[in-house]
């Protein structure tokens, strides 16, 4: 080991006017810190004693995008949203259940005698707040609560799916590079260029009756999704693996487990995180378009997508009709948007959040 | 070039442009305040400064180019009586290109790469004026030919860096020729850097603007291409063009600068004649500033005893006395015996990025490599640390074959080398604290409990001369500088016995870089790290370096203790090399230039 004692004593500073003019562009952020390094100090952990060792004291990875997190207002906004949808999926059958509503029982009472629901706003009313659902008069609240069940799992389970394929395609292709490279790239392109939804529905339609509809919505949609995501980690690794932090990790001998977890994967997790959350409500509404050729999930199973399509026939005679389902599709996907938005700045040190 | 600068006496001419009060300010940062200005026809003014002192912004400012987010006030004026600074657009469209004309640092980006030279041409005539296809062509025949890109001896002389530079990128093919015609028809990527530099100057030259506003010209370019642009710049003024020279490089300015504007942070520090400057420089900056420069010849006579000093006592005595145990002191760190490194690509000729080069480092020992973009400099380095194997030829480090070793093997080697890059922002995982980046050879190598680590990672602050608090920030919050002694910090962090530094401060401020090289020279002696110091800046080499190897395409075409290859080099090549820096003193440099087209 070499000597320890700290060299600054034995020479004056030589940083001879080191400020604001460095390559960094440090002036626009630190117009008058000197390079010595006293700039100030932001996290609100570091305010030590100089000289000992910080490292140690470091809060957990975790707790600083919790910190940057928690200053974002709107990301706060969709997480609130994400968090009550899930427990609207976690607890529909007690939430309906308390208000004695179920996605089933026909009102033909509360319709018009054209089979449009009666009175306001599609029917709302104190026992049904959605209003019911026209020609049958099922309660609409009760099926927008349950559809948010089959359209989440979906959602999340089918971009989950395509997100980990994707990834481990794109890195595999862009860090091992060569005739990986080049079968993977291939291969991304056949599925890209392949009438999916065509051998979607003839997976559907082969697929034993008794198989999970739901579990089968994710497998489908999940093997399908992936190859738009494998391209941009594919094209992001290839520059990383090329950075000089890469080289310097590669000429110290680290392994490439080591390489990818430590250098690539961080430095991935925005485009990662931006891509799933607005894969989700493309996954939704795949399920949707499946659904309503009669290969997704099967009547009386409510779903958001089943919903806003058959909605979509009345929307001349019953408008409202559209409106709850598609407010809760369109709420979720603003969620996730603006959550994603926000969980990726929290993610990059680089960014200044909260201001 | 028949007059030496010294003997150039303008006569006094009405200023074509002048910049008076001129404030550029951002959201909450100025960044030039009133600064004044004027661009003579004939004369070179020269807008000196390190990065962020506003330079470029107030330059680009006079003229509506300054970036979105900033505000620009004061007032620049052109001879007739034009306001510059708050003109409408289609006012700066009919002076922009016609009446002032830029030139940008990277020519390469300057250009659209998917139009030839001929339709830039097109395009850049069009703008301003109604000409046919054939006078549009005749025209760029003309501008090239004035820029030295005609059938003129000095298109000759940039078609050979040419073939350089195509064989640089392995291109192959690509121009040879220097006829106007050939280049006319090429694209931009088929051109050596030197030509596009020159390409941008002719058409900024188009429609015979009074101004040429030069935004660090020749900073992209290698230095024996520099010169010529340099010459070019230089032959434009004497013949009455105003140019206005935005530049960092004092040699820069002594070479070709009449009258010298230093800024520091959006103020001018102080302004002159560029012999009084450098003659007596009063502002305590810009004599800092020209201290800091790195001298070509400056350090020679130290050096001849530094050499002998370290050679004879130094490594041993400053060697920790319980370091891991070194090699055996006669086995070279690194040993290179007729190496050579071969790209070969699908439908592209073989390219030799390394031709049967020989080279040997001692324990303890700073030897300098030179050469120019594309001389196979970071092939080398690439080599050296295990990351590009050879095609043939013997690498031995530490006294071992590296081809054919174990891997366990080859992490031990790996774990005493470090490395050091020359860009201070890449070299960082932007995630990752820069206590994480320092530790992280010793999480690859060192069997360390967290609390020892972090202990080290302290002494190794400490040791680059950074506060140890610093551990918990990310790069982004750091300076250049700063960045670049973290990347340090992280190369000795398993006290290694050899560092490969490749271009460590090239892109640092000469300020910082001063400071930067002071406190790795400093480590080196203290730690006795042998050391492979790769520069393309030979004055920077020579305060390091014992030995230097000199390498052109591929080939190492002198070696030697550097005293001996910088004062009386002997291959052609290092000859042309030393010629072409300008050095930072006006007189030297006038002589020196002489010297230059006389031979």
């Amino acid at each position: 080991m070499p000597p320890t004692e700290p060299p600054r004593s034995d020479r004056a500073q030589p940083e001879l006017t080191g400020h604001a003019g460095e390559p960094s562009g440090a002036p626009s952020t630190h117009p008058t810190t000197p390079e010595t390094g006293e700039l100030p100090v932001r996290s609100a952990s570091s305010d030590g004693a100089p000289g000992d060792s910080r490292s140690a004291r470091r809060p957990l990875p975790g707790t600083r995008v919790w910190t940057r997190l928690r200053t974002d207002r709107a990301a706060l906004v969709g997480l609130a949203l994400i968090a009550l949808t899930l427990l609207a999926v976690v607890f529909a059958d007690l939430i309906t259940g308390a208000l004695g509503v179920d996605t089933e029982t026909y009102h033909t009472d509360l319709l018009d005698p054209y089979g449009v629901p009666a009175g306001p706003l599609g029917g709302v009313s104190l026992q049904h707040p959605f209003g019911v659902e026209p020609q049958t008069g099922r309660d609409l609240f009760a099926t927008v609560v349950h559809g948010a069940r089959i359209s989440i799992v979906i959602g999340l389970g089918a971009t989950l799916l395509s997100v980990a394929i994707g990834v481990a395609i794109g890195i595999l292709a862009g860090y091992v590079g060569g005739v990986a490279d080049v079968l993977a790239s291939r291969f991304i392109d056949v599925m890209l260029g392949f009438p999916s939804l065509i051998f979607m529905i003839a997976i559907s339609a082969i697929v034993p009756f008794d198989f999970n509809r739901v579990l089968l919505m994710v497998l489908i949609l999940g093997v399908f999704g992936w190859p738009s995501i494998a391209r941009v980690v594919r094209a992001e690794t290839m520059s990383l693996r090329a950075r000089p932090f890469v080289r310097a990790s590669r000429s110290l001998g680290a392994s490439n487990a080591h390489i990818i977890g430590r250098h690539i994967l961080p430095n991935l997790w925005a485009t990662i995180i931006v891509f799933s959350t607005i894969s989700i409500p493309g996954k939704i509404g795949a399920e949707a378009a499946l659904s309503f050729l009669g290969v997704g999930v099967r009547p009386p199973t409510a779903s958001w997508g089943r919903t806003i399509s058959n909605a979509v026939n009345w929307i001349a005679t019953d408008p409202w009709y559209l409106l709850f389902p598609g407010a809760a599709l369109f709420l979720v996907t603003y969620a996730f948007n603006v959550f994603g938005d926000g969980l990726r700045d929290a993610l990059d040190p680089t960014t200044q959040v909260g201001s | 070039m028949t007059t030496a600068p010294g003997a150039y006496a303008p006569t006094p001419t009405r200023p074509v442009l002048t910049a008076t009060g001129v404030t550029v300010t951002f959201p909450g940062v100025r960044a030039a305040d009133a600064v004044s200005l004027t661009a003579v026809p004939g004369r070179v003014v020269a807008l000196l400064g390190e990065s962020g002192s506003g330079k470029s912004v107030t330059a680009m400012g006079l003229v509506g180019l300054a970036p979105g987010a900033a505000t620009v006030s004061g007032s620049a004026e052109l001879a007739d009586g034009t306001e510059l600074i708050g003109a409408p657009r289609p006012v700066l469209d009919a002076v922009r290109g016609a009446r002032v004309a830029a030139v940008f640092q990277e020519p390469m980006r300057a250009l659209n790469p998917l139009l030839t030279i001929g339709a830039q041409f097109r395009l850049a005539l069009a703008a301003h004026r109604r000409m046919s296809a054939a006078a549009a062509r005749d025209r760029a025949v003309t501008l090239l030919g004035q820029v030295g890109l005609g059938a003129d001896a000095g298109a000759v002389a940039d078609a050979a860096g040419a073939a350089d530079a195509a064989d640089a990128a392995g291109a192959g093919g690509g121009a040879t020729s220097g006829t106007a015609e050939r280049v006319l028809a090429s694209y931009p990527h088929e051109l050596s850097g030197g030509q596009v530099q020159r390409v941008c100057i002719a058409l900024a030259l188009a429609n015979e603007p009074e101004v040429l506003l030069a935004d660090e010209p020749t900073t992209a370019l290698d230095v024996t291409v520099q010169a010529q642009i340099l010459d070019l710049l230089r032959d434009l003024a004497r013949a009455g063009m105003a140019v206005i020279l935005i530049t960092h490089d004092m040699g820069v300015v002594a070479d070709i600068a009449d009258d010298v504007v230093i800024m520091r942070e959006g103020v001018i520090v102080e302004r002159g004649a560029v012999g009084d400057i450098f003659a007596h420089p009063e502002h305590p900056y810009t004599r800092m500033l020209l201290d800091a420069v790195p001298r070509l010849g400056a350090g020679l006579v130290d050096h001849a005893v530094d050499a002998a000093a370290v050679a004879d006592a130094e490594p041993v005595a400053t060697r920790p006395p319980t370091g891991p145990a070194e090699p055996a002191a006669s086995a070279p760190v690194v040993a290179l015996t007729d190496l050579t490194v071969t790209y070969t690509r699908r439908g592209r000729r073989p390219f030799h990025a390394l031709d049967h080069v020989d080279l040997r480092i001692d324990a303890g020992e700073v030897v300098g490599l030179v050469g120019e973009s594309g001389s196979g400099k970071s092939t080398l380095a690439n080599v050296v640390t295990s990351l590009q194997p050879p095609t043939s030829g013997e690498v031995r480090i530490l006294g071992q074959r590296l081809d054919g070793l174990a891997p366990a093997e080859r992490r031990r080697i790996q774990a005493r080398t470090g490395i050091v890059f020359q860009d201070p922002a890449g070299s960082l995982n932007p995630r990752a604290t820069i206590g994480a980046s320092i530790a992280e050879p010793l999480v690859l190598h060192a069997d360390l409990g967290a609390a020892a680590r972090a202990e080290r990672v302290a002494e190794l602050l400490r040791l680059v001369e950074l506060d140890p608090a610093l551990a918990g920030r990310f790069p982004h919050e750091m300076s250049g500088g700063q960045r670049q002694r973290v990347a340090i910090a992280r190369a000795i962090a398993l006290d290694p016995a050899l560092v490969v530094a490749d271009e460590p401060t090239s892109a640092l401020d000469v300020s910082v870089q001063a400071a930067v090289l002071e406190m790795f020279l400093a480590l080196q002696r203290r730690l006795g790290f042998a050391c492979l110091f790769i520069s393309h800046d030979l004055a920077v080499v020579e305060e390091v370096s014992t030995r230097v190897y000199v390498l052109h395409a591929g080939r190492v075409v002198e070696a030697g203790p550097t005293s001996r290859v910088l004062l009386d080099p002997q291959d052609p090549y290092t000859r042309d090399l030393i010629a072409a820096v300008p050095v930072p003193d006006p007189a030297r440099q006038a002589e020196r230039r002489a010297a230059r087209h006389a031979g």
